[in-house]
């Protein structure tokens, strides 16, 4: 059962019960309150006819001197019950157990109790017969006349009627209210759980999968807050799932490219030793096949060697020290110098910085790999520019005048394996993990590794070091931050 | 004795592929980049062309649509999978090997599609011994030899690997087709039949702890 079909059933038996009892209770008090009048009224005027009928039995009877005839008291009971027949009361006079007079109807006398009735005492009943309800006052007419008994006998139909009457009109009235409160509760459950229908279906979407669906409620009641946090939540969700979707891409990019990185070498290896094993080769060619087995064992080793720093890198903490970047560029070039003769190339490194907070075998390490990258986009006999200045951050800033990449492939060279040559020609050596390793550790500097190139006209990659981790003079952000 | 272009931009690997083709007897014309291999389409012919899709320059894919209709092909790839397989035969591939590959299959495969294209060495002479690979005809010093299925099979096997030395095993499953570890006799029996027949002493070498070569001269 829904929730609005809950709160409107339970709203809706609440009211109708509480309408209802109270209905009934005014009724019934009403009725009674009525009864109670008639009943004082019925008593007073039992007296009366009582006295004034005492009073008349008394006068005849100091009049004529003689006991009282039946005829003549039957004749004064027929003035008295005439006069007040047309009122619907009944009169009824007994003597002992002998009937003087009476005009009760016959369904109704027999129902009289005539029993326990003691001297000045009147008894007072409520008798129902054959559908009507009756009044009866009986009791004694006292004084002289003690054995004579008076019976009045009221017709309560009016009454009755009137409270049977107003209870049809009661009924009717609750009827037709209640009918109007359902509909009106009704309407207004549906207008208020509206937004939760709403939050349904989002939230359905939302769990089949659909994370980009998001929660639309006007106002500010709770129901809005609650559809504010949800999307909140939803586009937090989306957030994660499309990094853990990434991660997970990126992380099968790398098992393809390990495998593909793998693969070559030992297709190589293997093709070799089968050739030296099987062969009947001239020494010249024997010579040349050990010689690959033993080129791609390097490079096997190499990348093995590379994919260990990688995941030291990654693990290690830094051990920061004050580095003179003056000093650290020199022994960049000191360490590249080899490479540089051979290709031609002049690297040129100035230096306005006058400290950096670093690791400096990482960072050396960091800038070589820079560096031969450099070279190998380079031409021979152009310049690469190592510099190190201060620009917001310090930077530390390698740029070259080389072949230099397109737009799409500058997002991607910072992964594991990627190669600007679609083809992984090895043609200028290394195995791709290169910028891998530098942008490793440069987040462990706190740094930020960007790459800016142009097709043909060359590659500026700089380091910026953003964060606290440098002297406060170097850096405008503070401390804190 | 087929001419075939190598088109592979891993030094390593094309070397290799190259001086196996030697050592079968065919020639080689090596290539490393894309649009080198063009240059060497365009301007010679060949009767076969062994080609990586990843290259540089012109990678594989584009390099075929350059291929002469009748220069039967095989693309030599990592790119394992099948819509790159069903790509490359589409573009009139003739095989698709998938590195990392065996010298054996390579050869093997090598010459099922020399031998559909109908370029391969159909005589195959040595000694004085005469084979045609059509015909199955083998004459010594120009009488005819009886050879028996077996014989003939592990011959023609021996030719084509010839330089090669293939084990006991190998040959059992080439020429017998089928696994058979352990009961390689029957092989030692026929290659000794083969040389008595063939006057091929010397020239079907047993190779010690591994099985039999047949020696030619380069």
């Amino acid at each position: 059962m829904k929730f609005w079909q809950k709160a409107f059933i339970s709203i809706l038996v609440v009211f109708i019960a509480s309408i209802n009892t109270c209905l009934y209770l005014t009724s019934k008090y009403t009725f009674s309150l009525n009864l109670e009048r008639d009943t004082d009224r019925a008593t007073s005027e039992y007296h009366f006819i009582m006295k004034s009928l005492n009073e008349t039995m008394n006068s005849i009877y100091y009049r004529e001197q003689t006991g009282l005839t039946p005829s003549s008291i039957e004749s004064l009971m027929r003035s008295y019950a005439d006069y007040y027949k047309k009122q619907n009361v009944f009169l009824e006079l007994k003597q002992s157990d002998q009937f003087m007079f009476t005009n009760i109807p016959a369904v109704v006398a027999s129902d009289i109790n005539y029993k326990d009735l003691t001297k000045d005492a009147y008894k007072t009943k409520v008798m129902t017969s054959s559908g009507k309800h009756y009044l009866s006052i009986t009791g004694s007419v006292g004084g002289r006349y003690e054995d004579y008994t008076l019976t009045y006998v009221r017709d309560l139909s009016e009454l009755f009627q009137t409270h049977t009457q107003l209870n049809r009109y009661l009924i009717t009235v609750t009827a037709l209210v209640e009918t109007v409160l359902a509909l009106v509760l009704l309407l207004l459950l549906r207008k208020l759980t509206h937004p939760i229908r709403i939050m349904q279906k989002a939230t359905n979407k939302i769990s089949g999968g659909i994370y980009n669906e998001r929660v639309c409620l006007p106002g500010k009641d709770e129901f809005h807050d609650l559809a504010e946090n949800f999307n909140q939540m939803a586009i937090n969700i989306q957030e994660k799932i499309n990094e853990l979707d990434k991660n997970a891409q990126d992380k099968q990019r790398l098992v393809d490219n390990l495998a593909h990185e793998l693969r070559t070498p030992l297709t190589a290896i293997r093709g070799y030793a089968e050739y030296l094993q099987n062969a009947n080769a001239s020494e010249q060619n024997r010579i040349k096949a050990a010689g690959y087995i033993i080129s791609e064992t390097d490079r096997m080793q190499n990348l093995a060697f590379k994919l260990l720093d990688l995941a030291l890198v990654r693990n290690s903490k830094v051990d920061l020290q004050r580095v003179n970047p003056t000093e650290l560029l020199h022994q960049v070039k000191i360490g590249m110098q080899s490479i540089l003769r051979s290709r031609g190339i002049q690297l040129e490194i100035s230096s306005s910085l006058e400290e950096l907070t670093g690791d400096s075998i990482l960072l050396q390490s960091m800038l070589v790999n820079l560096v031969d990258n450099a070279v190998k986009a380079s031409s021979k006999n152009s310049s690469i520019e190592l510099s190190a200045y201060f620009n917001s951050f310090p930077i530390l800033e390698v740029r070259d005048f080389g072949c230099g990449m397109e737009e799409e492939q500058t997002a991607l060279v910072c992964e594991p394996f990627y190669r600007v040559d679609q083809a992984r020609s090895r043609s200028s050596g290394g195995i791709g993990l290169g910028l891998s390793l530098c942008r490793e550790i440069a987040h462990l500097h706190g740094a930020e590794l960007r790459i800016n190139s142009i097709s043909g006209i060359g590659t500026t990659v700089q380091v910026l070091f953003t964060t606290y981790l440098q002297p406060p003079e170097n850096s405008v952000m503070h401390k804190e931050v | 004795m087929a001419h075939i272009l190598i088109v592979e931009d891993e030094k390593p690997i094309n070397d290799l592929i190259a001086m196996n083709l030697e050592l079968v007897g065919h020639t080689s014309q090596q290539a490393y980049e894309g649009n080198e291999a063009l240059a060497y389409i365009n301007h010679n012919t060949y009767e076969l062309i062994i080609m990586d899709i990843m290259l540089p320059g012109l990678d594989g894919f584009a390099l075929m649509q350059e291929v002469p209709e009748n220069t039967p092909v095989i693309f030599l790839t990592a790119m394992g999978n099948l819509s790159d397989r069903v790509k490359g035969f589409k573009l009139g591939a003739d095989d698709y090997i998938i590195k990392p590959f065996e010298t054996i299959e390579l050869l093997a495969r090598i010459e099922a599609v020399l031998r559909r294209t109908q370029r391969s060495l159909n005589i195959f002479s040595l000694d004085g011994t005469v084979v045609n690979l059509q015909s199955r005809v083998v004459t010594v010093n120009g009488s005819d030899i009886e050879l028996a299925l077996r014989e003939y099979e592990l011959l023609e096997i021996l030719i084509k690997n010839k330089n090669i030395a293939l084990s006991r095993e190998k040959l059992l499953k080439l020429a017998w087709d089928y696994d058979y570890f352990g009961e390689t006799r029957t092989v030692d029996v026929h290659i000794q039949k083969l040389r008595k027949k063939l006057n091929w002493e010397n020239r079907i070498k047993t190779v010690y702890k591994l099985g039999y070569r047949l020696e030619v001269d380069p």
